[in-house]
């Protein structure tokens, strides 16, 4: 009895089970011809040029800009392009914040948020405020939202943040515009800064520091332009914000002076030498700047016919002494000399003259009274 | 020459000049340049101060007026170019004032251009100016044709010239001297030409413009460099060496005091010019023969 009623809950359990995953499988199925008889539509285009984007989902997650609706599980982002045709770029209104970035700034707007990095620098997280409504709107990524260079921080608490140091925080910010510009990246990662701030040991420029005028992520300036901060007219002064000594001696160049009043014949700034995302320590021997055997094929992109003699002229970055380039030294120490005597002579001169002119007149005067 | 001053008037003896009153001087006058000069003087002025005002904001780009002063004249591009055509003008002047010389002192046998080399009585004079500025001696030298600060001016315009226009060349085909020098050369004479410039704008500016019309004897303005002329009576207390030699060799011309006013180029300079009208009044105050038929 007890067999036959076990033997009865056995098959009904068995029934039950077949049933469930007889409704399982049909509801699997029709989930999957839906979603394949949708595939067969277009979807709405894409608002921004997609060369060079290949992870929609960074952007355009369940937390993103404009997220992929729910009934999109399953897809993947080698498919997003089957339904969304690339579209002309966005026209954004740069006054309104693009959606998403509202959830960012719920806490991101308290000025006094900021976090003690493990080496002990501050660092501060308020974005809110000027910073948001006019330098990132302002900025070549004013159209663009919080989680697209942001992509780890779209739920709290945060993820993948190194907060070791700064130097490490700035290695992963790096990565983040890497992220969209991957030919720069090939230069920058191999160059003199991104080699020093990729293996940890400076904190040497990071894209911003260059980029920006304020060494901050949410105010890259275009390249060209009266704004540009790495045109020909400014990018000196760029580069002279750590590179001090060299942009005063910089200063003192022909290059410098025409550049500084606007040549427009592309006279030389600190990259046309040195490179501007692939450059080199100067003691690099790809560098091509040691020697002016080398650096004369440096010379030669502007100066045509250089020769060694020519390349030889140039005393990077340093002044002359009796030792080094010393005609140069005593030329400069010559005039020096020739200036203070002729001045001086001539000036004692005048006045030892206009002396005795106004002796010989007192004393005339007096005669007569 | 001769001709000319045999047409205009016979002279007077080198007594009767000597024996004129200062007021008498007031009308005659020193003919000291001759075209040729006064050309060269001009060519150096409007080239210099072209030089002078396209050079300056180049050297100063930090300085906002200069940055300025490059946009209001046209950018860099222009003023560069009319940096390096008056340059060019000042290098011909140059060669023009070399070719003058050497035809006057080799073709035309003269000897006047040579009394430009300084000697020894230059640096006496020299010695004895500062002895009387400062009240060690009462009375200054007296100079010949050219005093040596005049010398000394020369010669400074000289180097300037030399070191200016070598020093701009180069900078301007770096390529093509490097072939030959080395590239030290490049440098050196970038700061050459930089510094040689702020000292001849400071030595034109303080010496020699205070000498030539500031100084009160001839404040505020002296045209002697562009009319070729200075004063009978300034000439006499400035050269008066010179002055003196011109009045006992005969360098004397008279000329018609309300008629046109020569000498043309037929006069080479220097040569003392009188109004005619001294012959008379010296003859008559001599006594030899009344101006009866005047």
């Amino acid at each position: 009895m007890v067999a036959l009623r076990s033997s009865k809950v056995a098959g009904l359990a068995l029934a039950l089970a077949l049933l469930t995953m007889a409704v399982a499988l049909f509801a699997l199925g029709k989930s999957t011809s839906r979603v394949g008889a949708q595939a067969l539509e277009q979807g709405p285009e894409i608002l921004h040029l997609v060369e060079g984007h290949s992870e929609c989902s960074r952007c355009h997650g369940a937390e993103g800009v404009r997220p992929t609706p729910s009934s999109h599980a399953g897809f993947t982002d080698e498919t997003c392009q089957d339904c969304h045709a690339p579209g002309p770029a966005p026209q954004l209104p740069k006054e309104n914040p693009p959606v998403g970035d509202s959830y960012c700034l719920n806490c991101h707007n308290n000025p006094n948020m900021a976090v003690r990095l493990g080496d002990g620098n501050l660092l501060s997280l308020y974005v809110a405020g000027s910073v948001y409504a006019t330098e990132l709107r302002q900025s070549v990524h004013g159209d663009i939202s919080c989680s697209t260079c942001h992509p780890d921080k779209g739920a709290y608490p945060h993820a993948g943040i190194d907060m070791s140091s700064r130097a490490a925080y700035r290695a992963r910010a790096v990565k983040e515009c890497a992220r969209c510009h991957a030919t720069v990246w090939e230069d920058y990662s191999q160059s003199a800064h991104g080699q020093a701030l990729l293996t940890g040991k400076s904190e040497s420029s990071a894209c911003y520091d260059c980029h920006s005028d304020n060494s901050s992520g949410h105010a890259i300036r275009p390249v060209t332009g009266p704004r540009a901060l790495v045109a020909p007219s400014a990018i000196f002064r760029q580069c002279g914000r750590c590179h001090s000594h060299e942009l005063d001696t910089y200063l003192e160049t022909s290059h410098a002076k025409v550049v500084r009043f606007g040549d427009p014949l592309d006279a030389a700034t600190c990259v046309t030498c040195h490179g501007a995302h692939d450059q080199k320590r100067v003691d690099d021997p790809l560098a091509n700047l040691t020697k002016p055997a080398l650096l004369v094929t440096v010379c030669q992109k502007c100066h045509d016919g250089a020769t060694d003699n020519f390349a030889a002229a140039w005393m990077g970055h340093r002044g002359a002494s009796a030792t080094r380039f010393p005609i140069v030294y005593f030329t400069e120490r010559f005039f020096v000399f020739l200036t203070a005597v002729m001045v001086g002579i001539g000036i004692i001169h005048v006045e030892l003259d206009s002396f005795r002119w106004l002796a010989n007149r007192l004393r005339r005067k007096r005669g007569q009274g | 020459m001769q001709a000319t001053r045999e047409a205009v008037s016979p002279t007077l003896s080198a007594e009767a000049i000597a024996a004129l009153p200062d007021e008498a001087l007031e009308e005659a006058y020193v003919v000291r340049f001759d075209a040729h000069q006064r050309i060269q003087h001009m060519l150096m002025i409007g080239s210099f101060l072209a030089l002078v005002v396209t050079g300056f904001p180049q050297k100063f780009p930090s300085i906002e007026v200069c940055q300025w002063l490059m946009d209001a004249m046209g950018g860099i591009q222009t003023v560069r170019l009319v940096h390096r055509v008056a340059g060019g003008i000042l290098i011909f002047d140059g060669i023009y004032h070399m070719a003058y010389v050497s035809f006057t002192v080799l073709v035309l046998q003269r000897t006047g251009p040579l009394q430009m080399i300084p000697n020894v009585k230059d640096v006496k004079d020299a010695v004895r100016t500062v002895q009387y500025f400062l009240g060690m001696s009462l009375q200054p030298p007296k100079h010949s044709r050219f005093t040596y600060l005049e010398k000394f001016d020369y010669w400074a315009v000289f180097w300037g010239m030399v070191v200016m226009g070598g020093s701009g060349l180069i900078i301007l085909f770096p390529v093509l001297v490097t072939r030959l020098l080395p590239g030290q050369i490049i440098m050196a004479a970038f700061r050459a030409h930089s510094d040689e410039a702020l000292l001849a704008v400071t030595w034109i500016s303080v010496v020699h413009l205070f000498y030539v019309h500031l100084a009160p004897r001839v404040f505020p303005f002296n045209p002697s460099m562009f009319s070729g002329r200075v004063p009978a009576r300034r000439y006499r207390e400035e050269h008066p060496l010179e002055y003196a030699q011109l009045v006992e060799s005969g360098k004397v011309l008279m000329v018609p005091a309300d008629g046109p006013t020569p000498p043309g180029p037929a006069v080479n300079p220097p040569v003392v010019v009188f109004p005619d009208y001294l012959q008379a009044s010296t003859a008559s105050a001599d006594g030899e023969e009344p101006d009866s038929d005047a």
